[in-house]
């Protein structure tokens, strides 16, 4: 077994990493592939809050990187998915300067035999964090929302990517408002692409349900049933190369439930 | 003898060149063409292009649809706003003209 070691990125930082990172990482364990969640935003690290994993952590990947603990011992493993979902999480009481890109790269080689797929969520910005999490990487999926700015850093980490040499580099749509482009006031799925030129891997949908899934660290793919956590499921399906259609958002929708309702055929 | 370069540049790139340039994609926001000659962007003119850095502004900028806030010729700056040009998202060429910017629409016809 050789892991896909894929990395979520952004530039812009609250458009959807760490959701993304732990949505995909459990739709993808529950379709029976063995998956570590990386968290790479060493400082602020908050994906063990979203998976529900916080009190469980005793080492991070730091101590693995200082010969402090054994791999085996910082994982930590999802009782919800056993045997198939784990977290390697970051320290909190650290900088990201405590590594480097080479032994980042060494840590994604020691995981790759033992996993499917290694996640690697990275934090904010263009400087050492994301170098850092993205130097160990094969592919990228870059988040942006339907906004300008965010756009304009999804455009700048992609070109970064690029010449890091990841591929594929695909693009996820987050926080999509179907009415509010409807309306012309947000920018449409096709003004998104064709700023950014990438493949559009998913387009998810704005959802309440992902706020309370945040606060209670029980990522909304666990169930399926919400706008958003199907998209999830749908963007881990075409990650397993599966050819799933894009859900289409209908324009004439007279409100947003009603969308969704045509949406998914009830 | 002019640089040709065949790719798209992204937010945050930047390209320096000394003579003549033609870019071959889409130059996007954020991204930067500087040279000393000038500029030809056969695609999306949205970044920021600097053309005639060396030869005291006797250059010009071509670009197949112009959706650019502001673009440079030797010493001189342009700002614009897309409201404001007729010619926007359309094929212009700009030159300076005793050091005023000259925008002309570039039609086949």
């Amino acid at each position: 077994m050789s892991a896909r070691v894929i990395v979520i990125t952004s530039g812009k930082g609250g458009v959807g990493k760490t959701t993304s990172t732990a949505n995909i990482s459990v739709a993808l364990a529950k379709r029976g592939k063995k998956v570590v969640a990386v968290d790479g935003d060493i400082g602020l690290r908050n994906l063990d809050m979203v998976m529900g994993l916080e009190n469980r952590i005793v080492y991070n990947y730091i101590d693995v990187i200082e010969n402090n603990c054994k791999l085996p011992q910082a994982l930590v493993q999802d009782k919800r998915l056993k045997g198939y979902l784990s977290l390697l999480p970051a320290a909190q009481t650290r900088t990201k300067d405590a590594v480097t890109p080479e032994q980042m790269i060494e840590l994604c080689d020691k995981l790759r035999p033992e996993f499917d797929f290694v996640i690697l969520d990275c934090p904010a910005g263009i400087e050492g964090g994301f170098r850092n999490a993205a130097a160990g990487a094969d592919e990228a999926l870059v988040i942006t929302t339907p906004e300008i700015p965010a756009v304009r850093d999804a455009d700048r980490i992609i070109g970064m990517l690029e010449s890091m040499g990841k591929s594929p580099i695909r693009l996820i749509i987050n926080r999509f408002r179907p009415i509010m482009v409807q309306n012309n006031d947000m920018l449409s799925q096709d003004d998104v692409l064709d700023i950014l030129s990438v493949d559009l891997i998913g387009v998810v949908p704005e959802d309440d349900g992902v706020i309370r899934a945040s606060n209670s660290g029980e990522p909304l793919t666990f169930e399926q049933s919400t706008p958003a956590g199907e998209a999830y499921a749908n963007i881990a399906a075409r990650i397993l190369g599966e050819n799933v259609p894009m859900l289409q958002f209908d324009a004439n929708s007279q409100s947003f439930l009603s969308g969704f309702k045509k949406m998914f055929g009830f | 003898m002019a640089e040709i370069v065949e790719r798209s540049l992204r937010s945050g790139q930047r390209e320096e060149f000394d003579g003549d340039v033609v870019l071959i994609g889409q130059l996007n926001d954020g991204a930067e063409v500087l040279a000393g000659g000038s500029v030809t962007v056969l695609g999306r003119l949205k970044g920021c292009v600097h053309a005639g850095r060396d030869n005291g502004g006797k250059s010009y900028i071509i670009a197949a649809s112009f959706e650019s806030q502001q673009v440079r010729i030797g010493d001189r700056l342009c700002t614009l706003n897309s409201a404001s040009v007729e010619w926007w998202k359309k094929s212009v060429i700009i030159t300076l003209e005793e050091n005023e910017f000259l925008f002309r629409e570039w039609k086949l016809d």
